[in-house]
Parts: structure tokens; sequence; C-alpha cells
């Protein structure tokens, strides 16, 4: 993530605080990450891909419930 | 899930109660990301497997064609395809945005199996699951994109809704954009296909309306629901039913409506105590639905709206 306090966050900050121990509030966040600080609890991970081939699928595919119904062009509900 | 902020829920098209979630540490914001996959039996939700990604995970979307794969996608603009067959994973990493990508989506009509990508940087990129490389890149929007969706009738078809405040319609064939809805006078978060109507889509803004759209003319909405009081983070069409909605919000509710009806709003679901950012509707049970939100907590239910019959 490039910009940690580029997010817009399309609505309003959330008034009450997480009660859960291990989680930190979403302002005490933003006010951390606009300190310059460092995060509590960041886990860093240097995950990469593994290139593997995927499990062989053996199930069909299922119809969708809209398929199903015989139409896949029903008329525009009343 | 302790630490976790879920972004995006989808159940799985093959295995009736199996439900993936893409969550992020610290709401995204920084940190790492988590894949879970969930199993519901008679007791409850179980965890069968979790993945974890170096960036936080935005959304998830199950293959069509594989039951074991799913792809996410992160805040670092990588997509990750995932097998949950496997311990350890991902199986594939397409980096290739320049910023967070919020959107991912796996084709729903036959005969094709492809991924469509949308990010921050304004664009979206169609991707092969079996090519490391995007197959095009689509320019157009002003803005980031919050949302890309394929049609489930329309072979090739996807909508796209962006910050720009438009919704946009777009084919693979070409580039350039088919149409273009300024749909909204805010930004649009979210934007889902009627799937017994293959002309209208619905739109889900910070505005806090939901406006539905027909192709066919675009001038104006062919309705409009009220009632969620901030702005609507996703929307999803009943699998089942042809004129039903469920919203969520980041007022933390999820409503449900049947927008033929003249009071369209059926039930509104006050269980979360945060933003309530993940919504799906299962694709086998007519009355389940699953939805995650930043308060930690993923649920699976059915409303008794849906209970009822229509």
């Amino acid at each position: 993530m490039e910009q940690p306090g580029g997010r817009s966050c399309s609505g309003p900050s959330p008034a009450p605080e997480d009660a859960a121990p291990a989680s930190v509030s979403l302002a005490q966040l933003l006010q951390l990450v606009q300190q310059g600080r460092e995060l509590p609890g960041v886990e860093k991970r240097h995950i990469t891909a593994t290139h593997g081939e995927p499990t062989s699928s053996r199930l069909p595919r299922r119809p969708k419930p809209w398929e199903a119904a015989g139409s896949a062009r029903a008329p525009a509900p009343p | 899930v302790p630490g976790r902020h879920g972004y995006a829920a989808e159940f799985s098209p093959y295995l009736p109660g199996r439900l993936a979630c893409a969550a992020a540490q610290h709401y995204g914001i920084a940190g790492c990301g988590t894949l879970l996959i969930l199993d519901q039996n008679e007791s409850g939700l179980r965890l069968f497997r979790s993945f974890d990604w170096n960036d936080g995970l935005f959304d998830v979307t199950w293959s069509e064609n594989n039951e074991h794969v799913l792809v996410t996608c992160s805040g670092d603009g990588s997509l990750q395809l995932w097998d949950t067959a496997k311990a350890t994973g991902p199986l594939q990493v397409y980096k290739e945005h320049t910023q967070e990508v919020y959107s991912v989506d796996w084709s729903q009509t036959r005969g094709e199996q492809l991924v469509v990508s949308g990010s921050w940087d304004q664009t979206v990129k169609l991707w092969d699951p079996t090519v490391g490389k995007s197959l095009c890149t689509f320019r157009g929007h002003e803005s980031v994109i919050y949302s890309t969706i394929w049609s489930p009738h329309i072979p090739g078809c996807f909508a796209s809704a962006s910050g720009d405040q438009t919704l946009r319609i777009w084919d693979v064939k070409s580039t350039g954009v088919k149409i273009v809805v300024p749909a909204h006078q805010a930004e649009i978060l979210s934007c889902d296909w009627c799937k017994y109507n293959e002309n209208l889509l619905v739109t889900g803004a910070v505005d806090c309306s939901l406006r539905g759209w027909d192709l066919r003319n675009v001038r104006q909405p062919v309705f409009e629901l009220l009632g969620h009081t901030y702005a609507i983070r996703r929307v999803k069409f009943s699998p089942f039913h042809a004129s039903v909605l469920a919203s969520c919000s980041y007022d933390f509710t999820v409503r449900f409506w049947n927008f033929s009806k003249p009071d369209p709003l059926l039930e509104t679901v006050e269980h979360h105590t945060e933003f309530t950012c993940g919504l799906d509707l299962s694709l086998q049970s007519p009355t389940q639905v699953a939805d995650c939100a930043w308060d930690e907590t993923i649920k699976i239910y059915d409303p008794a709206c849906l209970t009822m019959p229509a």
C-alpha cells in the first residue's frame, strides 16, 4: 500500500470504539498514520506464488437459479 | 475473526454452505490480508482454511469452472489465484494495477473463463486466469473504480461503478466504453445486474440511495430506493426473485428491498456494530444471506422477509 493516508473512506468514521482488546479503533489508527507512527501489530508477510497447478475439479457446474427457471431472458418485472 | 476487517463475502457456486471472505488487517489501511474459507454446518460456521496475503484483501470471487479455485484482489495492486485444496498458496499472482484493486469478478456466462478487476488506478483489466498478463485494459473512468461486475446474461459484457459518479457498461470486444450513465451526484460504491432482466442494473452510492437503470433508456432511473442513512457499500440482486435486492451500508445495516412494491423496503437487519462491507445471497438457498463487517464478524442468516412467500 503506497499511501496509507490516501484511502478515501467514503462515509463518516465510526463513533464507537471497538471493544475487543486485540483491535485498534479506526480513529486511533488514522491518528497514528497522520503522526507517521508505526501501527501496532502490523503483520508483515512475504508471501509469493507457488506456481502450482490447480487441483482438478470433480464437480459438475451447477445451473444458476435464473437459468433453471427456463428462460434466461425473462421480461421486465411489472 | 479478531484483528481482521471483512471487506467481501461470496458463497461458493459449487458447495452449499461454503463461504469465502476477503479481509484486511487494520481496516485495510496497513498490514496484511486474509482469505477465509468457511463451511456452514448444524452448529454454525467452521473455518475450513485461511490464507494470508502481504496486503489487505478487498474482494473475492469464486471460479465458475473449478470448485477449489478463487481469486482475490489486494491493496498492493495485485490479484491472487487460490486453491482451497492446497494448504498454502496462492497459486498465481497477477501484478499490473498500480493502485489498490477493489473489485474482482469471475464471468458467469458459459464458455468463457474470464476475470475482470477494477482498481483505484482508474482502469479495469481483463484476465484469463491461465495467462499471467492481462488480456486487455479498459480506460475511461475519471476516478477510482469500486466495483466491476459481469452481466449474468450477455457474454463479454460487464459494468463498472466509480468515484467519478458514473456507471459504465463495457464489452470485451472493444476497449472503448459502450454506455456511460451519470447515475448519481456522488461516488458510486457498488453495482449489480438483475438476474431476470438483462437490461436492468442497480447502483448504490455515497448519497445513500439505490437506483435502478434500464440500459435501453438511461436518462432516468427506473426506481430509487431510499432508507439507508449512510453510504451504500454493496448491493446485490437476488438470484431467486426478479425484483428483490439486498444492500449493506456504512449505517451498519443490511436492507432487503422489492422494487416492484409501492413500499419497497422489506426488512432492515441491524446486527453489526461497524461498517458492513461484504454481502452475498446464496445461490442454493432462496432464504440465506451472508455478510461481513469491520466489527470483525461474518454472519450467515435467513432474514424473515426472504422466508415468507413473495
